[in-house]
Order: structure tokens, then sequence, then C-alpha cells
């Protein structure tokens, strides 16, 4: 937990602000009714401009040709799962800036806190409240 | 089978059983058998002894009789020939003259008949005659031989001289009549003698007849009566003999059902006597180990052919306890038979001690788990992905619902609301059971991880206050708080947990405009001293009848089923903050008087003194002197570190920095390395040169990076940007006020991982766990520890692994490590497992002293500051 905290301390550093425009946030999940939910989440209660992947390898392709501001990610997934394509995201140079919240239905705070350990700025439970889904991102993100 | 206790009380049983029908009353068998030898020994021997005094009194007795009828006998033979002297006497006066005899023959058959009396005589006096009748004997005896000289003398005369012969006749025969009397008197006395004696000899032999018979009757009623009480004791002795054989039977046959039981349980049992050195094994003991139960041979070799080479050492050390323990130790590891297959197994062995402590014999269990386990990985994958998969479509829902009653998708109509909240609620709430599910699912199976650490009481209740102030508001309740400086080592999100789940009960709960109560402090009274601080939460509510008290931390229980806000909860809140307490080895419970309000009461450990906790620490530290030439950095910098308790000196110049450290003496110096002016190089480079201010340690923190250039003097080198908690961290080891040293311990049996990481915990050292090699490398990676603990066997890649991919990071390669295993390591594998300091412990070579002794050490090394 400590580690968790720490690092959703360091928001300011690691997420390179533009703050003009609409932040442009890039869900990946396999479950298309979640990926619906929480999209719509983002964009009617955030406003914010949402795409959407449901795999980890389009959620890849996306992010090297979109560059979003920040990237939503689910952890079970089938083929390449969320931790593996965090681990590759932040290899890339291209995308290595990006930041991730990993989104997962695992129930333990152990678990989430060994997701913690990737590079990630932030880990978020399932099921989430759509209400403060935005609000909690923007905290973690260090978006104001 | 029947336990060593009850084994040593059964005999006892057929003991007293036995004595109560003992014909001996009592007496013990072998003072029995003595009494009886003694008997037949010395009984006959009376007999005869009797017998032989008897009759040999009756022998003499009748000597004697003999001997004086004798004596009469010789005495009437004497008085005999007297008389016929006398009337030779007679006839030589008068018929001499008519007698057709000469005067010489005459005298000739006087001589002969004085010759025969004197003969009697003779034969009288050789006979010894009682004493009362000797010297009449005597007497009479010199008397007759006087008269026989006489009665020879006067035939001679009458021969010679008739005349004179007749004139001298008339004394002889006064003489004769004396005799007659004296002889008359003997002859009467031996007469009574004889009878006397006589008499005696009858009643003496009737008295040895008697007594003999007696004895002997005596000696056969004795005989009787042994011969009784032997097969009285026979009798016994068969009962006994018998109840043995009932035993025995029965425990045959409770050995039977023992090895049914243990074959269906798969457990085995052994027992080893410290006396005999004999091991004995159960059929299923074998089985487990995959053997025969009639394979013969050396317990020990057998058994130690079969146990995993690994875990070798965890079996010797958990035998030794056991031989020293007063309790059961507990172990587990693997079973490697015969046919390869490998096996889990968990034991359980005993010491068994006498009366006076001493240990008699070891006695143990092993149960094969393999299944066991296999189902458990079953069971918790399982769980696992129910929770995944109930949890997926939980999320559309919950998010849906949300959305819509959150009015995100545009108002809805006041029913529809009203729907949607409804629905929500009810989303919300089967949310939560499966939470609770989960949590209770791993209490069960003691699978809940404690990530514990050093906890200021004050912050959990703060912490739960927030999380549960909305809820208190909605319903009209007040939250009070009541605080203590106490620390305890707990997981901070469980005890956050119990306690939200404590408060959202009381505030359910509670009327509107009741007060709930959240006060800690130190447990009272009881175990004063332990060091326990005590939990409470109370509310105004109803209150919980006495007989409810304990039931309601059962699962799914209320308190009253009409009670409708208990619907609301998953009845599983209590269960699990018992749970939870409980493995935090605390306790809780709950008092109440109904009408006027419940209180819950947790206890938990208090930690040690806090002698290396991180305020404590940070409030006796000196300032940190930051350095840049930068303002808006400095600011950031010290901003942050008063955040955390720091102290703060500035300076934006080098020169600056020399003078402030030499004035203030800084505890630390956060260095810049490129600023105008004098540089950060030649900044350290004088305050090393200044006996003052040599022994401050020092950070750098630049924007450039270690490799490029020559590494002055420093504890540490950070980047920019750097993370906070990396900053943190080096200060903290810079300083030595290193609460949170920390060590990784790689372990993937649990319960040793437990106990290595309370090892830690004692020792003022935060440490936590890796189960398996992933997470261990995941772990280090994130925040690099001062320390790993290493055990080779682990379940997905092996230490070996490990270290390879440790010395493929740049920031790990040099970590220092301690290799803690059972398995002997050659040379060549001590080279591949070489990271920075290494040291090698083997688990059964090291007591616990020695392990501790080599760890923390290498621990003090490491963290002591580098200058």
């Amino acid at each position: 937990m400590r580690q968790a905290r720490s690092m959703s301390d360091t928001q300011g550093g690691a997420a390179g602000p533009t703050a003009v425009g609409t932040r442009r946030v890039l869900i990946v999940d396999d479950d298309e009714l979640i990926l619906e939910v929480a999209q719509m989440s983002l964009e009617a209660v955030g406003g914010w401009q949402v795409t959407t992947a449901s795999s980890g390898q389009e959620g890849l392709d996306r992010a090297l040709s979109e560059r979003p501001d920040a990237i939503l990610m689910d952890v079970m997934m089938p083929g390449m799962d969320g931790p593996t394509a965090a681990l590759a995201l932040s290899e890339n140079p291209v995308t290595s800036d990006i930041p991730i919240v990993l989104l997962t239905a695992m129930a333990s705070a152990k678990g989430q806190q060994d997701l913690s350990m990737l590079p990630v700025v932030g880990v978020l439970g399932k099921p989430f409240d759509p209400m403060l889904l935005p609000a909690t991102l923007a905290s973690m993100l260090g978006w104001s | 089978m029947a336990s060593p206790a009850d084994g040593s009380r059964t005999p006892g049983k057929w003991v007293r059983r036995f004595r109560t029908g003992d014909p001996l009353g009592g007496l013990p068998l072998g003072r029995a058998l003595l009494v009886a030898a003694v008997v037949a020994v010395v009984l006959p021997l009376l007999v005869v002894t009797t017998a032989l005094t008897g009759f040999t009194a009756v022998e003499h007795a009748h000597e004697n009789a003999i001997r004086l009828l004798t004596a009469q006998q010789y005495q009437q033979d004497a008085d005999l020939m007297y008389a016929t002297i006398h009337g030779d006497v007679l006839e030589s006066l008068e018929g001499f003259e008519g007698n057709n005899e000469t005067g010489a023959e005459l005298t000739a058959r006087t001589r002969t008949h004085v010759a025969q009396l004197n003969e009697d005589l003779q034969k009288l006096d050789t006979t010894s005659l009682p004493t009362a009748l000797a010297g009449d004997a005597s007497a009479l005896d010199t008397a007759l031989r006087a008269y026989g000289a006489e009665a020879v003398r006067l035939t001679d005369l009458a021969v010679v001289a008739p005349g004179q012969a007749h004139e001298q006749h008339a004394a002889f025969d006064a003489a004769f009549d004396d005799l007659t009397e004296a002889q008359s008197t003997l002859r009467t006395g031996l007469a009574r003698h004889a009878a006397i004696a006589n008499q005696t000899a009858e009643s003496r032999q009737a008295a040895a007849i008697r007594w003999t018979t007696i004895v002997a009757a005596a000696t056969l009623g004795a005989l009787l009566l042994l011969a009784f009480a032997l097969y009285r004791l026979g009798v016994g002795n068969e009962f006994l003999l018998r109840r043995v054989k009932e035993n025995a039977e029965q425990l045959a046959l409770s050995n039977d059902e023992l090895e049914d039981a243990q074959q269906l349980a798969h457990i085995g049992s052994w027992q080893w006597d410290v006396a005999t050195a004999q091991t004995q094994w159960s059929a299923e003991f074998y089985r487990i180990l995959g053997l025969d139960p009639d394979t013969q041979g050396n317990h020990q070799e057998l058994f130690a052919a079969r146990v995993h080479p690994e875990d070798a050492a965890d079996v010797t050390r958990a035998r030794d306890e056991a031989a020293t323990s007063q309790s059961d130790v507990h172990s587990e590891y693997r079973i490697v038979r015969p046919d390869g297959s490998v096996r889990d197994v968990r034991a359980m062995e005993r010491a068994v001690r006498d009366d006076t402590a001493n240990v008699v014999r070891l006695v143990g269990t092993v149960q094969d788990v393999t299944e066991q386990r296999a189902v458990q990985r079953m069971k918790d994958e399982f769980v696992g992905v129910i929770s995944h998969e109930l949890r997926t479509p939980l999320t559309s829902i919950r998010g849906a619902l949300g959305l819509m009653a959150g009015g995100a998708v545009g108002t809805l109509p006041p029913k529809a609301q009203r729907m949607a909240d409804v629905a929500l609620n009810s989303c919300q709430r089967l949310v939560r059971l499966v939470n609770d599910i989960l949590d209770v699912e791993k209490l069960s199976a003691g699978k809940l991880e404690l990530d514990l650490e050093l906890l200021p009481v004050a912050d959990l209740i703060d912490a739960a206050l927030e999380e549960m102030r909305a809820m208190a508001q909605q319903a009209g309740v007040t939250l009070n708080a009541t605080h203590t400086d106490a620390v305890v080592l707990a997981d901070r999100d469980r005890i956050a947990q119990t306690l939200t789940n404590l408060l959202s009960n009381a505030v359910k709960f509670s009327p509107e405009g009741g007060v709930v109560t959240v006060s800690a402090g130190p447990a009272s009274s009881e175990a004063a001293g332990e060091g326990l601080v005590q939990f409470t939460v109370a509310d105004q509510g109803a209150g919980i009848p006495a007989d409810k008290l304990e039931s309601i931390f059962d699962r799914f229980a209320q308190v009253d089923a009409t009670d409708t806000r208990a619907k609301t909860g998953t009845g599983l809140g209590l269960p699990i903050c018992r749970g939870i307490v409980e493995q935090h080895g605390g306790r809780i419970w709950a008092t109440s008087t109904p009408g006027s309000g419940s209180t819950f009461t947790f206890i938990l450990r208090a930690a040690p003194a806090p002698v290396g906790d991180e305020q404590a620490g940070l409030g006796s530290v000196g300032a940190v002197l930051i350095c840049d030439d930068d303002p808006d950095i400095v600011e950031v910098l010290a901003a942050m570190l008063e955040v955390h308790g720091y102290s703060t000196l500035t300076a934006h110049t080098g020169q600056q920095a020399l003078d402030l450290a030499a004035e203030q003496a800084p505890s630390l110096i956060l260095m810049d390395l490129r600023m105008p002016g004098m540089s950060g190089w030649e900044t350290i480079a004088a305050l090393g040169a200044n006996p003052a201010t040599s022994a401050i340690p020092i950070v750098i923190l630049s924007a450039l990076a270690p490799d490029d250039y020559a590494v002055p003097t420093a504890s540490a080198w950070l980047t920019k940007p750097v993370d906070q908690g990396a900053l943190m961290g080096s200060l903290r080891k810079a300083l030595g006020t290193d609460a949170t040293t920390s060590v990784l311990v790689i372990e993937d049996d649990e319960q040793l991982g437990e106990v290595l990481q309370g090892f830690f915990t004692e020792h003022g050292v935060h440490a936590r766990v890796a189960h398996t090699g992933m997470q261990a490398l995941a772990m280090s990676r994130d925040v690099p520890p001062d320390l790993l603990v290493l055990d080779l066997g682990l379940p997905d890649i092996d230490g070996y692994a490990v270290v390879n991919a440790l010395r493929r990071d740049e920031r790990l390669r040099s970590l220092p490590l301690v290799v803690y295993t059972g398995r002997e390591l050659d040379e060549n594998d001590r080279r591949r497992l070489r990271l920075g300091e290494t040291r090698f412990v083997t688990k059964a070579g090291e007591s616990p002293a020695d392990f501790e002794r080599q760890v923390i050490g290498l621990l003090r090394n490491i963290t002591a500051p580098t200058h």
C-alpha cells in the first residue's frame, strides 16, 4: 500500500499535461459492456474524449497511433493481458510517457498492490462507480 | 489407538480388579509365594521333629522300664538262690546224718548256689537302678554276699563240726530273716519303679502320638490352605490372563479400525521409544512412503531415503524441536516415493514424558495432503475465477445503473429515478456480498495474508471516521473519537475494514441523533504490561440480547430477522471482523445493555517500543540541508521534506551550503551537482575536507546520471525528476533512521515466510514476503529492498533464475543477499547465486540465534552510513 500511495503522490511529475483541448483517454477492456459503461462515464461525467480497444494488442496499436493522454486498461484479457501491454507501452519510447491506470476485478488489496509494482500510475478495482470514475482518474493522473 | 496416557491407565485397572478378588487379602503376589514356601518347608520339618522327639522320649521310657523289669528279674533270681542256699544250709545241718549225700557233696552244692547267687547279684549290680533304689540294692547286695559266704562257712563247718554249726545256725537264721525284710523292700521298690517306668513310657508314647498327630494335622491343614491359596492365585492369574487376552483382542480390533481410519484419512503414525531405540510405523505410514508395510530394514534409513532432499533439514529440525518442546510440533515436507512421485505431507510430532518430565518416546503422525492440496488449489482457482466472472457483469450493471441513477444519461422521471436507485443499492450490496464471501473464504482457509506494518492507532481511527462520515451524516448520527498515541503492528487495510465494519453497524443501528463513539487505549487490567491496544466502538442503539452476543459473530446471523436495517448488510461483516482480528492474534467481542446500546471491543498487540519508529526517529534528527541553484526546486524539495516531518535548511550556492553546514551541523545534505560558481563536486570535496562537516551524509540529487561522471563520496545518487518514495528511502537510509529498512523474504512456505517476517519485525525491520519468483522480481524492481532473503525452491522459477534476473537489473545486481536453503551448495552453486554481499545460511545447520546474528549483522553493515 505504501508503494501504491507514493505512486499516486508522484502524479505531477509523470504526466505531461496537454492542458489545451479535451483530454483523450484510451480504454482497453475485452468486455464490450464495461467498455461502453466506462466510455459513457468518462464522456458524460468527465467530459473527456474516449477511444476504446477490446484487446491488449489493439490497445497497443491505438496507443501508438493515437497517443492518448492516458490509458485505462483492464488486467485480465485473453491474448495479451493488461500488465504485459503496460510493460510494452512503457518500454516503447513513443508511448512510455503515457500514464496508465489498470482496472482489475481482482478482489484483494494484496493483488492490487502487486499490480501497482508495474509501470502504472494507479490501480482501480472493479466494479467502479461511474459517477466518481473521472474524478478518481483525474486525481491519479494529476489532472486538475 | 489408545493414547499413551490411556495405555498406562488400563493395567492399573486390571491390578485393582485382581486385588479385589485376591484370597490373600491383598497380599502382594511375591509375599504370598514366600509365605507359601515357608509353610511348605517348615511345617513338615516341624512334624518330623515333633515325631522324632516324641518317640525318642518313648524309647527312653521303654528302656528304663525294661531295665527295671530286668533288675526285678535278677533280684527274683537272687531271692530264689538265697532261699535255696538257706535250704542248703538247713539240709547240711539236719539231714546230714540220714542223707545219702556226703558232706563234701553238700558243701560243693552250696558253693555252687552261692556262686550263682553272686552271679545274679553281679547282674543286678550292672543294671543301673534309679538312685532311690540304688542304696537299698547296694546294701542288700553286700549283705547277700556276706550271707552267701556265711552259708558256705556253715556248711563247711557242718561237715567238720556239726555241733558248732548248730550253735551258729540260730544267728544265721536271724540274718536270714533280716535279709528277707530288706529283700522284700527292694522287691517292692523295684516293682513300683518298674510300674512307674512302664506307665511313663506308655504315657509318653501316647503323648508322642497325640502331638505328632496334631502337628501332622496342622501341616496338612496348612498345606491344604496353601494349595487353596495357590489355586485361587491361579484363578486370579487366569482372570488376569483373560483380561489381557480380551484387551489384546480389543486392541487388535481397534488397531484394525485405526489402520482403516488411517488408510482412509491418509494418516500414518509412528513412535520411537527412547529406552529401546525401537521405531514403530503404522501400515499407512509405510504406504505414504510408498513402501510395502512388510518392508524390513532400519526405519531411520528407510525414512531418510524417502524425504525430499530439500526438506531433509526441515524434518530434522522439527524432530529436534519436538524432543525439546512441551507442545506438538507441526511441519510440512515432501516425500519422494520409490516410483519417483512426490507427495505433500503434513506432520505432527510430540514427546511423551514420564512423571519426571523425561522424554519416554516420540510419537507422530504424517498425513498425506497431496490430494487435499490439489483440491485446495482448484478451489482457490475456482474462487478466483468466480470472483472475476461475477465482477465482470457486475461492473457493467453497476456502471450502467450508476450512470442512470446519477443522471449522467439524462434526467429520469421520478419513479424511474427511484427504481434506478433501488437497483443501484441492491447492486452495491451484491458487490459487497461478493467481496465479503471472498474474504470469508480466505479467512476460513487461512489464506488471508496480512501486510503488517507499524501503524499509529490515531491514523487508523481517523481514516475510518473519514470513510464513515458521509454515511453517518445521512443517518443523522454523530461520530465521536478519542485518540491514543499507541502504535500497533497490523495490516492497515484489514484493520480499517474492521473499524469501518463496526462503525457502519453502529451507525446503522443508531437512532437518529444518536452518538457513536470510537476510542482506543491501552487494554485494561488483564494482561497488563503485555502491551495491548484496545479499540471500542459504542453505539446508543437498541442493544443486543445477552444470548446473542456471541452468535452475532456467526455467518449470516441476525439479531432480529424483522429488523430491516440488518438486511442491508451481508451478514458477514462481524465474522470477517473476528477473522481479521484473530488473524492478528487479537480478540473481539461485544457487550450490550439492551435499550441503551452496544459496545464492540477488539484488542491488538501494541507495537514494540518504537525504537526505530519513523516519526520518533525523525523527531530526533537535525535538519536536512538542501542545496540547489534553482530556487523552485529548493522550495518544492523543502515542502516535500517538511510534509514528511523533516526540518530543512536551504542553500542556493556551494559556499552557502558550506557555511550553513559548519554552523548548523545538519543531519544530511541534499546536493545538486551542476551549479554556477562552486559546483556540487567541489562543495562535496570541501565538506569532506572540513572535520566539522566531513561526517555529514550527503545525498546527490542531480539531473545527471552517475555512470557518466566521477562519483564523489556520497550515500546515494538520485536523478531528477526524483520519485518521492525513492528520495525518502534514500534519506532514511543515509540518516540511519531507517525504520523501514526493508527486507524482501522470498519463501514459498507461507508459515516460514511469516516466521521470518515476524523475526525481522522484532528487529524493527520492515519485511515483505514474496511467495513466488515472479512476485519477488516484481517487488524488488518496484522498491529495491535493502536485503534479500532467498529460498531456492520456489513454485514458479527457482532461486537461481531469480538471482539471474536480478543481475540484469542495474539497481538490483549488487543487493546484499542471504541464501537461506536446506540444500547443500557446492562452489558452482554458490557462484551462480552470488549477488551483492552474499551469505549462505543452511536451514538445518544454523540455529535461529545463528541466523539472527548473521542476517541482522549483515543488515546493520549494509544500512550503516557509508562513511
